[in-house]
């Protein structure tokens, strides 16, 4: 088995620690959810950020753009080789988004991501099955078998936490 | 209307504040969402927390209307994409090593292919190993001019290759014994004598097979003792500023001033 404990494997572990989770929720949007493909699109792209870590060191904050923008890329490219039809007759709807505005929305995303991912698990289930499900405290209660002060309770507690989290990392909430 | 008992009205506020995040996000029932109303028409602390909420919400619908699945909105990616990763970088850092490898061979070529500077360096590394392939490389791919010295039978073959600092010079040196140190001098048509670069040549020799008398150095009785003489000829390189044109002969002297050989070119 190979050496798992190198500088190089630990810088693997830190990119995949930090950028795996929000990488592959931003390529199962481009990918309509293919969970395969996209944990592909993830592997290549943390491995090209894995070779680039010395450019990519230097540059602080240039990490998760980078990250994005190759994803993308390689998400488009993939796109083209399995159509096989040449771009100019079939353009991918990914290229009628502008890239720039595509990667701000993606960054904004991810950071949102991030601080959903950072609360409880009990706070964010609540989040979920309340506002991302579209049900209400008193449905949510009955799907999660809690009292119903009990999930009010933990949407403000959830919120209060992503606020400050998304200040923390700079989205002004 | 009855009042609540005041312990109760304790805990009914207490409800009503934490509300204020269900209500900031429209996931009150009308009743509870009425409640909270009236609740935060007389609380100004729940107006300024809503105030302060209500910045989350435009950021956590966008999250909701571009997904992925409420399920994936956090994904955990597969274990397994991991081991995959940590056995890519593993892979990936083997073929690196072996790249920067070739990096540093090819950086050490690059200094020792430089004018006059080489010489130095060569002359550590005489009489073989690392750098002698690479010599011998660059050898193989020069123009080639040899000659065997008449007198001390030496046989030096220069591999001439113009660049644009002017002319990288290989050197292939047989049927010398040692131990000596020598020069490659590059001599101009206009008389200018450059050192391409300097070496030592062993005890042993370089290209001898044993029953050879070249050189100048001690007499051939080690051959009778049993050393080994060296049947490898030497390959080291330099440059000289010079044109490959303007360059009229190379000359191989021991550092006391002894001709070995000349190769006119």
């Amino acid at each position: 088995m190979a050496d798992r404990t190198s500088p190089d494997e630990e810088l693997m572990r830190a990119l995949y620690e930090e950028h795996a989770g929000p990488l592959l929720a931003f390529v199962l949007r481009l990918v309509d959810g293919d969970r395969q493909r996209a944990e592909d699109v993830v592997q290549e792209t943390l491995l090209r950020a894995w070779r680039n870590a010395d450019r990519l060191r230097g540059a602080p904050g240039s990490v998760r753009p980078w990250l994005v923008t190759v994803a993308r890329r390689i998400v488009i490219d993939n796109h083209r080789s399995r159509q096989a039809r040449p771009r100019e007759v079939d353009p991918g709807p990914l290229e009628l988004i502008p890239a720039a505005d595509e990667i701000d929305r993606a960054l904004r995303l991810m950071t949102i991501s991030d601080a959903l991912g950072d609360l409880t698990e009990a706070h964010r289930e609540a989040l979920i099955e309340t506002y991302f499900r579209g049900r209400t405290v008193s449905e949510a209660a009955e799907v999660l078998g809690v009292p119903a002060g009990t999930v009010r309770s933990r949407v403000f507690y959830a919120l209060r936490s992503m606020k400050l989290s998304l200040e923390e990392r700079g989205v002004t909430a | 209307m009855n009042r609540p008992a005041p312990d109760h009205g304790q805990y009914e506020r207490h409800e009503q504040h934490t509300a204020v995040g269900a209500y900031a996000l429209g996931v009150l029932d009308e009743a509870g969402a009425a409640r909270f109303e009236e609740h935060l028409a007389g609380c100004p602390e729940c107006a300024a927390e809503l105030d302060g909420l209500m910045g989350l919400t435009p950021l956590l619908a966008e999250l909701k209307e571009a997904g992925p699945a409420p399920e994936a909105l956090v994904p955990r990616p597969d274990p397994a994409l991991l081991d995959r990763l940590l056995d890519r970088v593993a892979a990936g850092r083997r073929a690196q090593r072996i790249r920067r490898l070739c990096l540093v061979a090819a950086a050490a070529a690059l200094i020792v292919a430089g004018p006059l500077v080489g010489a130095a360096v060569f002359s550590e590394e005489a009489p073989d190993h690392s750098g002698v392939s690479a010599a011998k490389q660059m050898y193989e791919d020069g123009e080639k001019i040899g000659a065997v010295d008449p007198a001390t039978k030496a046989d030096v073959t220069v591999s001439l290759q113009q660049k644009p600092w002017g002319t990288h010079v290989a050197l292939r040196l047989a049927h010398v014994r040692g131990p000596l140190t020598c020069d490659l001098v590059a001599v101009g048509k206009n008389g200018e004598r450059q050192v391409v670069t300097t070496w030592a040549v062993p005890p042993g020799g370089y290209g001898l097979d044993g029953t050879d008398t070249a050189g100048t150095g001690d007499k051939p009785d080690r051959a009778d003792k049993g050393d080994k003489w060296s049947k490898e000829p030497l390959y080291t390189h330099g440059g000289a500023a010079l044109n490959r044109n303007d360059i009229s002969r190379f000359e191989v002297r021991t550092l006391d001033g002894k001709l070995l050989a000349t190769v006119k070119v």
